[in-house]
């Protein structure tokens, strides 16, 4: 029962977080820029594409959902803490009954899920705009790829953000980082134009096997392969999870031993 | 007095205003090196995407036509923002009613700050220039260089008389940015300035020829070629006349306005 009562404390402080930091309480900021920008971009992108003579609109429909879902996930994941600082509330949820690690770890979460809806709305708004030619199955497909990559993209950003106890402006950051993993990621680039070292590295990185996964099944729909970009993202995710509790439990100790937020 | 011996009197001292406010609002743009760095990040960003697509594609683009793009992509992205945010930072600085209040047209108080967003902006086309020689080889013919800068000066001043109507559009935006935001994206194909404006749908190209910036990255590209420029850049620079007017007198207005009624709270 106390479990029960513990997720439920857990998922209401991420959902209200989410809510009250990024002011998404109207819903049409949230359009604008979560759902309006990246479909535009993905267009462009595609334009881009088709005047350069380099891949099929396919491609950029995909790299450019993977990318929607990746942006909110990121700046969202790496402001957590800087917006709790900036709100004021960051004392008052480090030392909060639930826990800074509780309260923080799950935050990934509500932003995964911006992620998803913004992934989501830019492929389909996509496949009718650019009239593109994708299955039901592959979009069905695309929907776990997309989950797992905003999720991913989210503990990044959450790792991203420990250093605003650092950095005065982790916006710069995040910016950065969100520009890094567009590359690596192969997003808007084919992986095939980028330099080798540049695809070795990427494997760490969150988004590069669940895009790859995502045109591999928009390609020839193969559940094996599906899984298998899905397992390897997750394992990314974890990856990163661990990096941002561990960084948590560092920053925490530290608060509490220099007396510093 | 005349007009024309008043205009001669006052204006020197204008002039002058004008340029110690530009200076005061550059110096204050480059002040915040992570504000700066935020603008110069997305040039270099936009040019590394488009290079690799480059390479991997089948266009007759050329590299330096690429760079050029990517560079007039940021500087959008600087002015559309800069302009657009324009009451809304002033506002948070708390000189918002302190221009208002002064004895002069509220557009002259808010066009330097316009130019020190746009200068930022061509900054950024600058670095994205340097970073497409530096790194990928990009290369300006040095024959028609002074001819090929002045065509991107011209342009990107451009791009400032279009965000003075752009800061007067969003005067009472309050979710500026968010706003903002989708508006980038058509700027940058409406301009016409990485992919050509003939590519465009054929009913979009007539809007695509009322932007300066269409003209101005069609003289860029000119010029660079060793082509002739001063049609496309005479064009640009009177378009950019007009949106200048027209967003000055907008501001003007909006100001009188909120001067008269004390609605200038709510901006």
């Amino acid at each position: 029962m106390s479990a029960i009562r513990s997720v439920a404390d857990v998922t209401r402080v991420s959902g209200l977080s989410f809510l009250a930091l990024f002011n998404w309480l109207r819903p049409m900021p949230f359009f604008l820029t979560m759902l309006l920008t990246p479909f535009l971009e993905m267009i462009f992108y595609a334009a881009l594409g088709d005047e350069l003579g380099v891949e099929s609109r396919v491609f950029f429909l995909l790299g450019g959902s993977m990318l929607a879902a990746s942006v909110p996930a990121v700046l969202g994941g790496a402001m957590a803490l800087s917006g709790e600082r900036f709100a004021g509330t960051l004392p008052a949820v480090t030392v909060a009954p639930l826990g800074m690690v509780r309260s923080f770890g799950a935050r990934a979460f509500p932003y995964a899920l911006a992620g998803v809806v913004s992934g989501v709305v830019t492929l389909l708004s996509g496949i009718v705009v650019l009239r593109v030619d994708l299955g039901v199955a592959q979009i069905a497909a695309a929907l776990p790829l997309i989950a797992v990559g905003s999720l991913s993209s989210a503990y990044f950003g959450n790792f991203l953000g420990l250093f605003t106890l650092f950095t005065r402006n982790v916006y710069l950051l995040a910016n950065i980082a969100l520009s890094v993993l567009t590359i690596c990621a192969a997003l808007l680039v084919p992986a095939a134009a980028l330099p080798d070292w540049v695809n070795d590295v990427s494997v760490v990185f969150p988004l590069r096997a669940a895009t790859d996964g995502l045109r591999a099944t928009a390609e020839s729909l193969d559940l094996g392969e599906l899984v298998r970009s899905c397992a390897v993202e997750l394992l990314v995710t974890g990856g990163w999870a661990a990096l941002f509790v561990g960084g948590l439990l560092l920053v925490k100790n530290r608060m509490r031993v220099h007396g510093r937020l | 007095m005349s007009p024309g011996a008043r205009l001669a009197r006052d204006l020197p001292r204008e002039v002058s205003s004008f340029l110690k406010a530009a200076r005061l609002h550059v110096g204050d743009a480059l002040r915040d090196p992570i504000d700066l760095l935020l603008n110069l990040i997305d040039p270099v960003f936009y040019a590394t995407v488009a290079v690799f697509l480059l390479r991997a594609g089948s266009s007759d683009l050329s590299l330096t036509d690429v760079t050029i793009g990517t560079g007039l992509m940021g500087a959008w992205s600087t002015v559309l923002f800069g302009s657009a945010t324009l009451i809304r930072t002033q506002r948070q600085e708390g000189t918002l009613e302190l221009l208002l209040a002064a004895p002069r047209s509220f557009a002259s108080m808010m066009l330097p700050i316009t130019l020190a967003t746009t200068l930022i902006g061509g900054l950024g086309l600058l670095l994205a220039c340097l970073y497409g020689v530096v790194a990928y080889g990009a290369e300006f013919a040095l024959s028609h260089l002074a001819v090929t800068g002045l065509a991107a000066l011209v342009t990107v001043l451009s791009m400032g008389a279009v965000g003075t109507l752009i800061a007067a559009v969003f005067v009472g935006v309050r979710r500026a940015e968010s706003v903002a935001s989708p508006l980038l994206v058509p700027l940058w194909g409406l301009s016409g300035i990485i992919i050509p404006t003939s590519s465009l749908p054929a009913w979009v190209q007539p809007v695509s020829h009322c932007l300066p910036t269409s003209w101005g990255a069609e003289a860029i590209r000119a010029a660079d070629a060793g082509e002739g420029v001063l049609t496309s850049l005479a064009v640009c620079a009177l378009l950019a006349g007009v949106y200048l007017v027209v967003g000055s007198m907008s501001i003007n207005a909006l100001a009188r306005r909120a001067r008269a009624t004390g609605e200038a709270s709510q901006w």
